[in-house]
């Protein structure tokens, strides 16, 4: 597990993988309580710089690519907005224990379902959850169960009659199998990964 | 008022907060994510991806995988890709990585993701998440042909 340290409710109890900070390292978004960090500033200021070299060399090329970045902030705002009120009301109504119960390092096969189901249920862009996900890390959630989350975000449920439209129903329900096979897989070596990494 | 209800209230309103500091903690990073998202749907097209593949089924799958990893944007888009690449012969495998990585990789989300859930987490999960989209792929196969 990879408590950052308890919140509300007394802090998450130690796991296996137990670490003084997130095992995932260097995360400061959710519930971690850290500011905004020079190098996401860098980021944005590059994108931006990136943007005015492209509108001198290739303008109607980059006004298409900031109109599909405007396109896109639209769609995923309410989603911000409502991952910012799961956040909310998971600190306010879900004790570091329960956490550590369902999502932690003794949720066992519960922590596995729970992730499963989260992520099949989740919708909108995966950016838009990384907070959510960092606020249950710092409060308990294994990465593991992270990774295990963000996998199952490929099981679109409501994209299926799309989906069986270009594939049929035999390599659906294959693949949909394998990919929650595939998720507590990369739940476990995600673990392993961060517990055995040299940088850690 | 009661002191139950002003320590309920007094809860909320620190969650709250809390949670908004969060969101905006993220915002430079999910500005830049969406910046390039804009750029990569403009100057990358669905042709160009297309044209990638070679029909050899080893390397498709591998290039299935670094596509779909580096690819961003709706399923729905790696489903219509997908199912345009099997019409024009490119194998199961390398179409199943492809829409495996779309969703389970982030390349362009990296910096986001590596921002808000740590460096090493984002690393193992990427790393981890191609070569089980190489896994998946093969055994889907696999087990359809035993179905078959």
């Amino acid at each position: 597990m990879s408590a950052a340290g308890g919140s509300a409710g007394g802090p998450p109890k130690p796991g296996p993988n137990s670490g003084p900070k997130p095992a995932g390292g260097g995360g400061r978004g959710g519930g971690s309580g850290g500011g905004q960090s020079r190098t996401d500033y860098y980021l944005l200021g590059a994108t931006v710089l990136l943007y005015a070299l492209l509108f001198v060399v290739d303008p109607g090329n980059a006004s298409a690519a900031l109109g599909s970045a405007r396109s896109l902030a639209v769609t995923i705002a309410p989603i911000l907005l409502l991952v910012t009120g799961f956040v909310a009301l998971v600190n306010y109504a879900v004790t570091a224990d329960a956490i550590a119960r369902y999502l932690g390092g003794e949720s066992g096969a519960t922590g596995y379902l729970v992730a499963i189901v989260g992520g099949v249920l989740s919708h909108g862009p995966v950016y838009a959850w990384y907070t959510l996900l960092a606020d249950l890390r710092a409060r308990g959630m294994r990465d593991g169960l992270i990774a295990v989350f963000l996998y199952n975000r490929a099981i679109k449920l409501p994209l299926l009659p799309l989906f069986l439209y270009y594939f049929d129903l035999d390599y659906a329900a294959v693949l949909l199998g394998t990919t929650v096979v595939a998720s507590v897989v990369q739940g476990v070596a995600v673990e392993w990964l961060l517990s055995w990494w040299p940088w850690r | 008022m009661a002191p139950g209800r002003d320590s309920r209230r007094d809860r909320f309103v620190a969650a709250t907060r809390k949670a908004v500091r969060s969101l905006w903690n993220a915002l430079p990073i999910l500005a830049s994510v969406v910046l390039l998202v804009g750029l990569l749907r403009t100057y990358v097209s669905p042709a160009m991806l297309r044209s990638v593949f070679g029909g050899r089924s080893a390397l498709d799958v591998i290039l299935g995988t670094g596509i779909g990893g580096v690819s961003t944007g709706n399923a729905i888009t790696s489903y219509v890709i997908g199912g345009e690449l099997l019409d024009r012969g490119v194998s199961l495998l390398a179409v199943t990585a492809f829409v495996v990585s779309w969703v389970t990789i982030g390349v362009v989300q990296f910096p986001a993701e590596a921002s808000v859930l740590g460096r090493r987490f984002a690393i193992a999960r990427n790393v981890t998440g191609a070569v089980l989209a190489v896994l998946v792929s093969v055994v889907t196969v696999l087990v359809l042909g035993v179905l078959a």
